[in-house]
């Protein structure tokens, strides 16, 4: 059972760089793969596809804040142990209505309002 | 025929034993009980495959809080509006459209821009002030996008002996579907590395440079923008003050880039101009918007 097992092992250990490799081969692809917008309606579905997602679940950092203020990056030492969990929050939080956006477009005749 | 598969098996065998010992140091493959070779297998699993998005925006989310700290965040609404307006109608054009991108702005007078993992992006006050024109600051958010698209810094790390080392720490997690904190913060510590203090390689930037232009060009702006910025960086890549001074010393030249840029131009038969700039409305943003 044991010998089986840990022939089993060896065979899985050998056959997945090759099951991963595939796998990051394909999702390459797909990334690469992905089609530009052409027309108003793809552009709206994927935009909205994009935005309207859930946050992630924050695992970290809840409710502590530490801000540096304006600082180079010189001194990268010290900067290395501060965090702005409150501006992550904030820039998670931001919201651009739909409308906003589509106002814009017109208004440069860009995206889907090209000429 | 038969020293042939003698020899390929052999080979195999040697292999699989390479990849356990580099993988497993204390693997003893005797006294191994089947629920620790289960353990084994998920460590090994893990140290190979690909980060998973969830994991990807978690450790963007440490890094952007790093940022954040380190640098100071300007909440300027005009400002965050018009990077966020001209950010996120990028996206679409991008070659990752479907993961949620958010923008901010540095308080720093560094000329800068970052892209942490997951769609984190940052650019500079001091970035701000050096455009002139909307497309030369789509092109800058299009590197910054592009970067995320082609997971630099994902791909950077999971190269790295941190993410191989970490299999260990993040299996022995009770919570499978995740990272482990620890290898979250070591992980978070390499990705700075890359970000702020060494830069990602020559052949990601000028990549990003390229995939930037070609998600500008799409969305419809002047694909010249971007290199309209980095043309402005030249004068100072042999001696750049305090302000430029990380920003050239974490990218390729400026004089490479608009090289590298020049060529890719010509590839695509793009000539400068042909498409909108929009300089005069950005100008009259900026005098309505001063930045401090």
């Amino acid at each position: 059972m044991k010998k089986a097992l840990t022939g089993l092992f060896i065979a899985a250990l050998l056959l997945l760089p090759v099951f991963t490799g595939l796998q990051s081969l394909s999702a390459q692809e797909k990334t690469k793969t992905q089609q530009s917008p052409q027309d108003e309606s793809s552009f709206w579905s994927m935009f909205r596809s994009a935005f309207s997602r859930p946050e992630p679940v924050q695992k970290s950092g809840k409710g502590v804040t530490q801000v540096a203020g304006v600082r180079g990056v010189g001194d990268d030492a010290k900067l290395k142990g501060k965090y702005d969990w409150e501006s992550v929050n904030w820039m998670e939080n931001y919201q651009l209505s739909e409308a906003t956006a589509k106002q814009f477009l017109e208004s440069r005749k860009l995206g889907p309002y090209k000429k | 025929m038969k020293t042939n598969n003698i020899l390929k098996t052999g080979l195999i065998v040697a292999a699989a034993l390479a990849c356990l010992s580099a993988a497993l140091p204390r693997f003893d493959i005797k006294n191994i009980s089947p629920s620790e070779m289960v353990d084994i297998g998920k460590k090994v699993v893990k140290a190979v495959q690909p980060m998973k998005e969830a994991d990807e925006i978690a450790l963007g989310r440490e890094l952007a809080a790093r940022l954040a700290g380190s640098f100071g965040v300007w909440k300027d609404q005009a400002w965050t509006d018009e990077v966020n307006v001209i950010g996120r109608v990028l996206v679409p054009y991008s070659d990752r459209p479907n993961i949620k991108y958010r923008f901010a702005i540095m308080n720093t007078d560094d000329v800068n821009a970052y892209s942490a993992p997951g769609g984190y992006i940052f650019i500079s006050k001091g970035l701000l002030k050096q455009l002139d024109s909307e497309a030369e600051l789509a092109g800058v958010l299009a590197h910054e996008i592009a970067h995320v698209a082609n997971k630099d810094i994902v791909r950077e790390v999971q190269n790295s002996n941190v993410w191989k080392a970490g299999a260990s720490v993040a299996t022995a997690a009770s919570d499978m579907g995740g990272m482990e904190q620890q290898l979250l913060n070591d992980l978070t510590n390499a990705s700075w590395d890359y970000l702020v203090v060494k830069g990602l390689s020559k052949a990601d930037e000028l990549k990003a440079d390229q995939d930037g232009a070609k998600y500008e060009q799409k969305l419809g702006y002047d694909p010249y923008g971007i290199y309209n910025f980095v043309v402005k960086l030249q004068p100072a890549e042999n001696s750049p003050d305090q302000k430029l001074k990380t920003f050239i010393g974490t990218h390729p030249k400026p004089s490479t880039r608009v090289n590298e840029l020049k060529k890719y131009y010509d590839q695509q038969g793009w000539s400068p101009g042909s498409l909108p700039e929009d300089a005069e409305q950005f100008k009259s943003f900026k005098q309505k918007h001063p930045i401090p």
